[in-house]
């Protein structure tokens, strides 16, 4: 085993493979507690599976090898929670057999719906019956009979014939949770040996209802008998509720829609995975007034993002070191340690400095003597005749600002089309970098933080406790590193699909490489996307596109559902390995035909189509997208 | 000879693992099943059975050609020499490889005609037969009240990396995803996963199931001793950020060897250290490693029906010709 691995704090495996695993959440936690259905969407890695499991009645009341910290209000709700959730990943239930199964279509949708109803069901038991043993949550229950009375009402109701009522010897919350799981496995071993015979089927006797139907009569029954549990929420938390097939996620969202308080589903998706939010009442889709829409992959500009990184990393770093470091810890800034925004013509200019290519020299000479106001990457940028100034107005002002809102959005494919001319690496660092390049999701931070605390070399108080922070050059390093690791673990966790993934990954690296630079630059900046129509695409391509992003290398973003209109891009953690911009793939998509797409990958061929890379370069520069400064929304809001 | 090297008995089912390098097959059987395959170790059980021996065969015919005559070739002796130690005329079934659930139904409905009572004794040859097959075959065995005496019949066989390849690849393209037919396992919901994965040579295949799956916990069995002297020390390479995973999340704890060879001493070691905690997991055996690895695993999971088997079906399975290796092996196994 790697030595230097266990004095790195910041892994990023899977937070379940860790030991003594604490998960840290910020105070938009307290805002899923409540009994609002919400669906938490999010790339790999971004967090969904933990922010669920944060959310159940074994983390929330400490009875788990795992446990909960975060900012003080999210300590002080622990303390005395006021919910309870039951956390159940969907792909338990064999997905794919459902489809198989040769039963009436309305008759399999009964099935489901009561199949998952009895899941429901037998988690709360097993939640209730765990809290009810446990000393310190028994006040919980401790009313007299309660119990008795609450299962005996509830079994008259789920199972409302005498004759099909299973026998209850005491009336507890195991019976019932035996009951219910009696049911539902007899569902289930129905559907895996596709038993379609109707009447066999139905000497089983089993009541059929509607998912949700018996949930909302089990809130009644818990307001009515357990007085402690009267202002509780309950929470049903579903994972990977993508791979839902669309008729049970249509059954689903009917369940969300009817759903009374205090319950509430929060359900996990693969990001724009979970498509269908049509309901079995007809011509009704869920609204935003139904369900919420949760991010996972945090908006990497924001400060609560920034914020929830920085308590994962003290979290982390907590974990591996002594408590006696904990004070140092707790001062941790990841600002301080990187820096808060990249100085960019700053860094370019570096190199110049050291450079003994004579066109890189004549060219620094020239910015020094020629431009002694401007910024080195905007004398580029004016040298190149890349900046296209708009003659036709007068107002010095407005040109003014338009220069700076240009130079502002050329700036960074500015540094890309240098470094590329002169040979130059790319400098990456800073704080805001990072955090573009992880994309918000938490898991990629902490990657390119473990590079770059690996590349610094130093101890960990080092590191923490700083007066500057790092230099660029040693961020870049790692920050280089933890993309070229990125791209090889994303390759060997594809299988039997890893020489196509490699093809798509650099393909897309390969063509935003030249889009990027002069003279494809001049059309339009930061160009890290292609336009199309996704279900144009071959059906084998659209497999493997979707692979590609569940393995994480590219992202793909829909436009217009109507259209079918989508961006894809690469992951942006990957950037840096290709040496271009990353800031965001809805800045300036590169619009290409279906068939050049597929052509340009070229996947039955050796590597990819020059020929047709050519043609969309040509088409770039012959198109009339040059960018106009004037007419952009962007250049046009009042500041 | 046929050398005895393991024995267990438990809840019921009771087997052991001979191992000869040439020995005969010297018993007599009510039924027989070969397989057809590139490989041709797929024709060492039928040319081990002496003549006549089998009341009645079953010769299964996978639709999946190859493009270098390997399929034809095989097929061809391999009915030849079925039909020389059959007594009754061998029943020849075409399935798919990869419509799995509906080829198992038609194999099984085959197997039904042939009224097998518990003193009569089958005999599987599975050196040619993807893992699916043979393992649905022992589950629907395990569910009759009075099931005939098993005996599985397979022979190691000899790697080699494809021309041009780099890697021990058996398979290609997408994996679908199924649960084996008799293996779909006894869920708990309010219990976490933990997967078991049967490491072979396709590391790349294992870590796709571990990052789409995303099991709570993982545990990996390792062919030691192998079938040739470095088999165990290519498994691990090929399985080298695997293990790494495991080796910073768990710890060796999470690591089981079992020889490559041996379904018997497989099934003990996985029943010893997993029947203490499978009530506090929803356990998933996924098997990517040897086909005895997979019949441990099998007769595990048959033990409690708890245990559910995930098979990746991929796309194609790569043309390899496999021989045989040095050792032959027979399960006799009585569910």
């Amino acid at each position: 085993m790697d030595q230097n691995y266990i004095k790195n704090p910041f892994t990023f495996d899977r937070i379940e493979f860790e030991k003594d695993t604490v998960l840290w959440m910020e105070e938009d936690w307290l805002d899923w507690v409540i009994p609002k259905s919400q669906i938490f969407e999010g790339s790999r890695g971004s967090g969904k599976t933990s922010d669920l499991k944060s959310l159940s009645w074994e983390l929330v009341f400490g009875l788990s090898e795992k446990k909960i910290d975060g900012c003080k209000k999210v300590r002080d709700y622990i303390k005395k929670p006021k919910h309870i959730g039951v956390y159940f990943k969907v792909a338990l239930m064999n997905i794919s057999y459902w489809d198989k199964w040769g039963i009436d279509e309305n008759l399999k949708g009964r099935y489901f719906s009561t199949f998952l109803e009895f899941i429901i069901i037998d988690l709360f038991m097993n939640a209730f019956n765990k809290l009810k043993s446990n000393k310190s949550t028994r006040w919980l229950f401790d009313e007299l009979n309660s119990e008795y009375k609450f299962i005996k009402a509830i079994s008259e109701n789920l199972f409302p014939y005498k004759e099909n009522r299973p026998y209850f010897r005491d009336y507890t919350f195991l019976e019932l949770k035996d009951h219910s799981s009696t049911n539902f496995r007899i569902i289930k071993d129905i559907v895996n040996r596709n038993i379609s015979n109707i009447d066999f089927i139905n000497e089983f006797k089993i009541p059929l209802v509607s998912l949700g139907e018996r949930i909302r009569d089990l809130g009644k029954y818990i307001i009515e008998h357990f007085k402690n549990l009267r202002n509780f929420n309950f929470l049903i938390l579903l994972d990977d509720c993508h791979t839902l097939k669309p008729w049970q996620a249509r059954i689903l969202n009917t369940a969300i829609r009817t759903a009374e308080q205090p319950f509430a589903y929060k359900i996990s998706s693969l990001l724009h995975f979970y498509r269908e939010f049509t309901t079995n009442t007809p011509n009704y889709q869920l609204t935003p007034h139904d369900i919420q829409i949760i991010p996972t992959s945090r908006d990497p500009k924001s400060p609560e993002f920034k914020k929830f990184a920085e308590g994962v990393c003290k979290t982390r770093m907590k974990k591996y070191y002594s408590e006696k470091m904990e004070d140092i810890f707790e001062k941790f800034s990841l600002e301080k340690a990187f820096g808060a925004k990249i100085d960019i013509n700053k860094e370019i200019e570096k190199p110049f400095k050291r450079s003994e290519n004579e066109e890189a020299i004549n060219f620094y000479k020239l910015y020094k003597e020629k431009y002694p106001d401007k910024k080195i990457i905007d004398v580029w940028l004016i040298e190149r005749d890349i900046r296209k100034v708009n003659i036709e107005t007068q107002d010095k002002l407005k040109i003014r600002k338009s220069d700076t809102e240009f130079f502002r959005k050329f700036r960074f494919v500015g540094a890309v089309d240098i470094c590329k001319k002169y040979g130059f690496k790319m400098p990456y660092g800073r704080l805001d970098v990072i955090s573009y390049l992880s994309n918000g999701c938490v898991r990629d931070f902490l990657r390119i933080v473990y590079s770059i605390f690996q590349e610094s070399g130093l101890e960990i108080e080092n590191f923490v406790d700083r007066k500057n922070p790092l230099s660029i050059s040693k961020q870049s390093e790692g920050i280089i590193n933890a993309a070229k690791e990125k791209y090889e673990f994303i390759l060997s966790r594809s299988g039997t699909l890893k020489n196509e993934i490699r093809r798509i990954c650099d393909t897309l690296g390969k063509l935003f490489q030249e889009l990027q630079i002069y003279p494809y630059l001049k059309t339009a900046p930061e160009t890290a996307s292609v336009k199309l129509n996704f279900t144009k695409l071959s059906e084998y391509l659209q497999e493997l596109l979707k692979q590609a992003v569940t393995f994480g290398g590219i992202e793909i973003k829909q436009l217009d559902p109507n259209k079918n209109e989508v961006l894809i891009g690469l992951n942006p953690t990957l950037s840096p390995k290709f040496g271009i911009s990353y800031r965001s793939m809805t800045y300036y998509p590169q619009r290409i035909s279906e068939d050049e797409f597929e052509k340009l990958l070229n996947l039955k061929g050796k590597k990819i189509s020059k020929k047709m890379l050519d043609k969309i370069l040509d088409e770039r520069l012959r198109k009339k997208e040059i960018l106009d400064i004037e007419k952009s929304p962007l250049f046009s809001k009042k500041r | 000879m046929w050398e005895k090297i393991s024995y267990y008995k438990k809840f019921g089912i009771e087997a052991e693992s001979l191992r000869s390098k040439n020995e005969r097959i010297n018993e007599s059987y009510k039924l027989g099943i070969f397989f057809s395959s590139f490989a041709s170790r797929c024709l060492t059980g039928s040319a081990l059975i002496n003549e006549n021996n089998c009341e009645n065969s079953i010769i299964v015919l996978f639709d999946e050609r190859d493009d270098k005559g390997l399929r034809d070739k095989h097929d061809r002796i391999l009915i030849k020499q079925v039909n020389s130690i059959t007594k009754n005329e061998p029943k020849k079934i075409n399935i798919s490889s990869f419509n799995v659930e509906e080829s198992i139904d038609i194999l099984r409905n085959q197997i039904i005609k042939y009224d097998l009572k518990y003193d009569d004794k089958v005999i599987i040859d599975i050196s040619g037969s993807p893992k699916p097959f043979y393992l649905s075959i022992l589950a629907s065995f395990r569910r009759r009240v009075f099931p005939p005496g098993i005996h599985i019949f397979h022979s190691s066989g000899e790697y080699k990396k494809p021309s041009g390849g780099e890697d021990y690849s058996f398979t290609f393209g997408f994996d679908k995803d199924i649960w084996i037919p008799g293996f779909w396992g006894d869920f708990e919901p309010s219990l976490e996963t933990s997967y078991i994965f049967l490491l072979g040579f396709e590391g790349n295949r294992v870590l796709s199931v571990l990052y789409k799956e995303e099991p709570e916990s993982f545990y990996g069995l390792i062919g030691d001793p192998g079938y040739f002297p470095k088999y165990t020390e290519i498994s691990k390479k090929r399985n080298s950020e695997f293990l790494e995973i495991i080796d910073r999340a768990f710890g060796e704890d999470h690591l089981i060897y079992a020889d490559a060879g041996d379904a018997v001493e497989t099934w003990r070691k996985l029943q010893e250290k997993f029947e203490p905690i499978q009530d506090r997991y929803n356990l998933c055996i996924v098997p990517f490693g040897t086909k005895p690895h997979a019949i441990g695993a099998a007769l595990y999971a048959l033990t409690s029906w708890t245990p559910s088997i995930m098979y990746k079906v991929p796309k194609r399975y790569e043309y390899n010709d496999t021989k045989r290796g040095d050792y032959i092996w027979l399960y006799k196994i009585k569910l």
